[in-house]
Formats: C-alpha cells, sequence, structure tokens
C-alpha cells in the first residue's frame, strides 16, 4: 500500500469545482484513495490557501490527516530552490 | 604512517573505599560505562561502530576506542563545543544525554571523574567531575510542535499519571503520550486496540527530530471512507465558491504573491 498523498491547492480547487476540465478524474481519484485505504494528507498551507474561497466541511476533513507546519518543516522549506520556482512562475 | 585517531573514555574513583581499575571494577558499572561510551561515539546518527577498536588500558579504567575517520569526524565537532559547560544544549542529544549522566553521578560521589581524552591534535580533553558544571546553559535545543499521529493505542490510562500508548503505523515505534484522565474518562468508543489520529503537542529537537514531552490535545475524528453525499455537497458550494477563478494555478500563483 502506498505511504500516502499530499493533495495541493488546485487539486482541492479541481476537486471542489464541477466546471474544471480535470474534475472527474480529481473526483475519481479522491474515491480511488478512500477505498483502497491510502491515507490523504492535508498541509495547513494548502488548507490557509483553499479557504480563502471555501471552507473545508468537517465531512470531508475527517477523511484526511492534517499536517501542520512547524519548526521542522520550515527548516526544510528555506533549504528548497525558490530560485527554480520563480524562473518557471515568471 | 599516521597513527590511527583514538579517544580514551576514562573512569577515576573510588567505589566503597576501592580504587577503580579493570580488575575491581563491578559489573553493572562496567557494563554501565561502556553503554555509555558506545553511546557517546554513536551519538544519535546511531553510527555503525563494527569498525571501532577498544583497548583496556591499566591504572583507572580505560577504555580506548580506535576510532575510524569516519566516525571521529562525527564527533569532532562536540568535542570541541566541551571546551565550554554550558553547552548541552548544543551536543548532539545522545551525547548530551551520556554527559549529563556524568555529571549527576559526580556530584552525587564526589570521587569519580569521568575523562574523555583525545589523542587527536587540537581537540582538548574533556573532564567531568563534581568541580564541572556541565548544563543545558541558554541554549534550548527543543522547540514546540504540534503533530497528528496515526497508529494504534496499544494501552491507555494509568493510576497516577494518565497516558496513551500509541503504536505508530509508520515505523513501528511505540510513542507514550500524556493525557489527562478527565479526557480518556469522557470518551465513549472504545479506542484501545484501534487505529487512531491523535492531535498532539510535544517538543522537537531542532537536529535530531526526536519529540518528547509529548501531550494528547484530542482524538481527532479520522474516518477515511468515501461518502458520495458528502462529496456532492462539497462540489455544489465549490461550484459558486471558484466560479471567480478561471485558472486555479494562476490563482495559486497570485496568492502566493506572484
Amino acid at each position: 500500500m502506498p505511504g500516502g498523498v499530499l493533495f495541493d491547492t488546485s487539486f482541492l480547487i479541481t476537486l471542489a469545482d464541477p466546471n474544471r476540465a480535470h474534475h472527474e478524474t480529481a473526483r475519481g481519484y479522491w474515491m480511488h484513495f478512500l477505498e483502497n485505504q491510502i491515507p490523504i494528507y492535508l498541509s495547513t498551507v494548502v488548507v490557509s490557501e483553499f479557504c480563502i474561497k471555501q471552507e473545508i466541511p468537517p465531512d470531508m476533513l475527517r477523511c484526511c490527516v492534517v499536517l501542520p507546519f512547524n519548526w521542522d518543516d520550515a527548516q526544510l522549506a528555506a533549504r528548497l530552490d525558490w530560485s527554480a520556482t520563480r524562473s518557471r512562475t515568471t | 604512517m599516521r597513527e590511527t585517531p583514538s579517544i580514551e573514555f576514562a573512569l577515576h574513583g573510588k567505589v566503597g573505599g576501592v580504587e577503580i581499575t579493570p580488575r575491581t571494577i563491578d559489573l553493572s558499572r562496567f557494563n554501565e560505562f561502556n553503554q555509555e561510551v558506545e553511546t557517546f561515539i554513536g551519538g544519535s546518527q546511531k553510527l555503525k561502530l563494527d569498525q571501532v577498536y577498544v583497548e583496556i588500558a591499566q591504572s583507572s579504567y580505560v577504555l580506548r576506542a580506535i576510532l575510524p575517520v569516519v566516525v571521529l569526524s562525527s564527533l569532532v565537532p562536540d568535542l570541541k563545543l566541551m571546551a565550554r559547560q554550558d553547552v548541552l544544549g548544543e551536543l548532539d542529544i545522545k551525547r548530551a544525554e551520556v554527559v549529563q549522566k556524568w555529571q549527576t553521578r559526580t556530584k552525587n560521589n564526589p570521587d569519580l571523574i569521568y575523562e574523555v581524552r583525545p589523542k587527536v591534535e587540537g581537540l582538548p580533553k574533556v573532564r567531568v567531575s563534581r568541580e564541572t558544571d556541565y548544563r543545558a546553559g541558554d541554549i534550548v535545543p527543543w522547540v514546540a510542535v504540534e503533530k497528528y499521529l496515526f497508529g494504534e493505542i496499544m494501552d491507555m490510562g494509568g493510576t497516577q499519571r494518565a497516558n496513551v500508548h500509541l503504536k505508530l503505523d509508520r515505523g513501528g515505534k511505540t510513542l507514550l503520550v500524556g493525557a489527562s484522565q478527565g479526557y480518556l474518562r469522557e470518551q465513549v468508543d472504545n479506542r484501545l486496540y484501534h487505529k487512531v489520529l491523535l492531535h498532539v503537542r510535544g517538543e522537537r529537537h531542532f537536529r535530531t527530530g526526536d519529540l518528547r514531552n509529548i501531550q494528547l490535545i484530542s482524538f481527532v475524528d479520522y474516518q477515511p471512507a468515501y461518502n458520495e453525499e458528502a462529496l456532492d455537497r462539497f462540489i455544489a458550494k465549490g461550484a459558486a465558491a471558484w466560479a471567480d477563478v478561471p485558472d486555479a494555478a494562476q490563482w495559486v500563483r497570485e496568492v502566493r504573491g506572484g
């Protein structure tokens, strides 16, 4: 069994909005992970972005393991190569 | 030819009026000291020590550990730091624990002296005795964190101090999580031998990632099962919520500051 999946904000938006091109695919993934006992991890950073527009209700949240952003996560994040991200987005 | 680096670990003192030597050291102290030397050398990285060779020298009880370069290089920064005594917060956690034990014992038995004597140029000799005061100092290497831990409850409760024994799903290690008796009493569901998700707070070592002082905040309502109706309700609200966001990836980039 896989160790789990970590959703990003774009995936959650695609799952939430039926008008997205890949909504049905996202829905299929959601069902697949839950029916195959593959843990779904949800980072608090993703929650902070998604909840700008939509709340995550308890009956969806109970399917996820929340990942808080702690000291060690902050240290790891600081070591990432952010310049690569900037060059891709500009 | 260069000499292989070595470090001598010496235990001086008297127990019951008898000088500690290789001939007089009792079995429990022998095992205790050897174990502590092994922990000190291996540190929290648990370095492989099968290439470390040991000799027992005469006089006090002295272990001479002959060290491969890779093992020595992991020890050097800590040995240099130990020139100061307010340093335990900065040392490798396992080494700091050993030094803390030595310091405590020398306070209880003033005849005891522990020495770490590197036979390597530039490294200071370390002495722990009743005259020294190895301590954590101002630098506290533990930071407060909150975490979610997933595993199976193997035991729960306690007469004096209640706790939960959680066998982690990943790695199989069992953690002791402190809890209030009142909170455990309130639990309606039988959670013993069930998989649970715990929301906890604790302290994480900034270098090793070790957790300590873990306290239960709550059992999380974690029931990962596909629920079509819940998903449809979520989607019904999502259609309106995201209607003015044509490009999700672009929107996320803008939220993150462009």
